[in-house]
């Protein structure tokens, strides 16, 4: 199971890509599916969901603004987290 | 042939910048920001590596405050026209390219010159002692690309940041060269080139935008991102990057910001400045040559032969001598009438670290020959 944190410019996603390099866990970044998107292109953090804190504290201290965060369901789905607050 | 004319742009690239430009067209010379598929992620990956280089050769904190751009004088264009606001006054300094003269005089803003020194110094006194209440920009160039005299764009910073004006940096000449720290400085915009000191294909330059500083876009359309509003980005380096990026140029502007930061910016400004003090010594020894600008320069040397027209002298050095270097005006008319040599110009030479001793005793050569 993933999560994805989406950004509205690639340089965010990319500079999150960066700043994790050396962390093996690690997952990369990708176009954000469409569905997701609101309508708009958007670049996706694809992470683990025990890296999602840390990315999102990352975002935070680099003020990127964060276009939604989005959880994997079962059925490879994804759905948005309402609330940032994922540590339960 | 022997190129001095490095002040206009570098002929000579670094192997790394011209073997990338090679893998680039090959393997990732897609769009950025566009789609998801490898070759565009790969060049959204290596442009946001060339910013992040960009960001620590500058100590820029946050590199999504650099904007690519074609050059430094798109760089300059975004900065200047994006900050006018009615009523505003502007002080440029005497020593100023076209690129800055024109779009100030054209927009129709009231602005002062400040005077340099006939070595073509902007002293920081001569920039504030033209201060207004309405003043809210000071533009000057960090080193002239005529006569080659670095400013003291930190001591005229300061004078920016106790009035608090915009301070718009001209580093076309000094990026890659001269040590520049935005930060220390208190540069609100840097404008630079970055197929001049910082090797990379011609094409290539940037803008550094303070957080501080909040610019209209010169351009505005696609940027890749929230497509979905009729609204240009509010967020950098979108909200000024509208259209498809220079992949092929920033891949090898990476390149060439590794090169100088590898070589280190003091090691090539030593290696530079050792080059122009043998080109000096040599053309002290020749009849009716007079060099302008003073002792702190960078690697370009302007200067007349008795009465020749500069350009003529230029064509000579080309035609009969295989030397390339430029005569004339340099788009620099305002600095020209500042250092009194506007009717005949100059003959500039100007060095890259791929300039060699010998091509300088070269150069020296042929121009005592013309000379006699």
């Amino acid at each position: 199971m993933y999560y994805l944190i989406a950004y509205n410019s690639i340089t965010f996603a990319n500079r999150i890509k960066k700043h994790f390099a050396s962390d093996g866990d690690f997952i990369g970044i990708l176009h954000t599916p469409k569905e997701l998107s609101k309508g708009g292109c958007s670049y996706s953090v694809k992470v683990k969901p025990e890296k999602i804190k840390q990315v999102l504290d990352a975002s935070n201290r680099f003020g990127f603004k964060i276009k939604g965060v989005y959880k994997q369901t079962g059925d490879g789905n994804y759905v948005e987290v309402e609330s940032y607050d994922i540590s339960g | 042939m022997i190129y001095l004319d490095n002040a206009a742009t570098t002929l000579i690239k670094p192997r790394p910048v011209r073997k990338e430009c090679l893998n680039c067209l090959k393997h990732y010379c897609a769009n950025s920001g566009r789609s998801g598929h490898k070759a565009s992620m790969k060049a959204g990956e290596k442009i946001f590596e060339c910013r992040q280089n960009l960001a620590g050769l500058f100590n820029i904190d946050n590199p999504s405050r650099i904007v690519f751009t074609q050059n430094a004088t798109m760089a300059l264009n975004i900065a200047i026209k994006g900050i006018i606001s009615p009523d505003s006054h502007f002080i440029i300094s005497g020593m100023e390219h076209n690129s800055v003269l024109r779009p100030v005089a054209s927009s129709g803003v009231q602005y002062s010159v400040a005077k340099p020194d006939e070595t073509g110094l902007v002293s920081p006194a001569a920039v504030e002692s033209l201060i207004k209440e309405n003043t809210t920009l000071i533009a000057v160039t960090h080193a002239s690309n005529i006569v080659g005299t670095i400013n003291p764009i930190c001591e005229i910073g300061r004078i920016a940041k106790k009035y608090n004006i915009a301070f718009l940096v001209d580093a076309a000449q000094t990026a890659g060269i001269v040590p520049i720290d935005v930060g220390e400085c208190n540069i609100s915009l840097l404008a630079f080139s970055g197929h001049k000191m910082l090797y990379g294909p011609t094409g290539t330059g940037g803008l550094y935008i303070s957080p501080d500083i909040n610019l209209k876009p010169l351009i505005e359309g696609g940027t890749g991102s929230v497509s979905e509003s009729m609204y240009q980005p509010d967020f950098l380096p979108d909200r000024f990057e509208s259209g498809t990026l220079n992949t092929l140029g920033i891949a090898g502007l990476n390149e060439g910001v590794k090169f100088v930061t590898d070589r280190t910016v003091d090691e090539l400004q030593n290696y530079e400045k050792s080059l122009v003090t043998r080109l000096l010594d040599g053309l002290s020894g020749i009849r009716g040559i007079k060099v302008y600008g003073n002792d702190n320069r960078v690697g370009v040397v302007g200067f007349t032969l008795a009465d020749r027209d500069s350009v003529e002298v230029a064509n000579i050095l080309d035609a009969r001598y295989n030397i390339a270097c430029r005569g004339g005006l340099h788009c620099a008319p305002l600095a020209h009438n500042s250092i009194g040599t506007a009717s005949k110009g100059l003959v500039r030479f100007s060095v890259s670290c791929f300039t060699t001793k010998k091509d300088i005793d070269k150069a020296i050569h042929a121009l005592n020959n013309i000379a006699h």
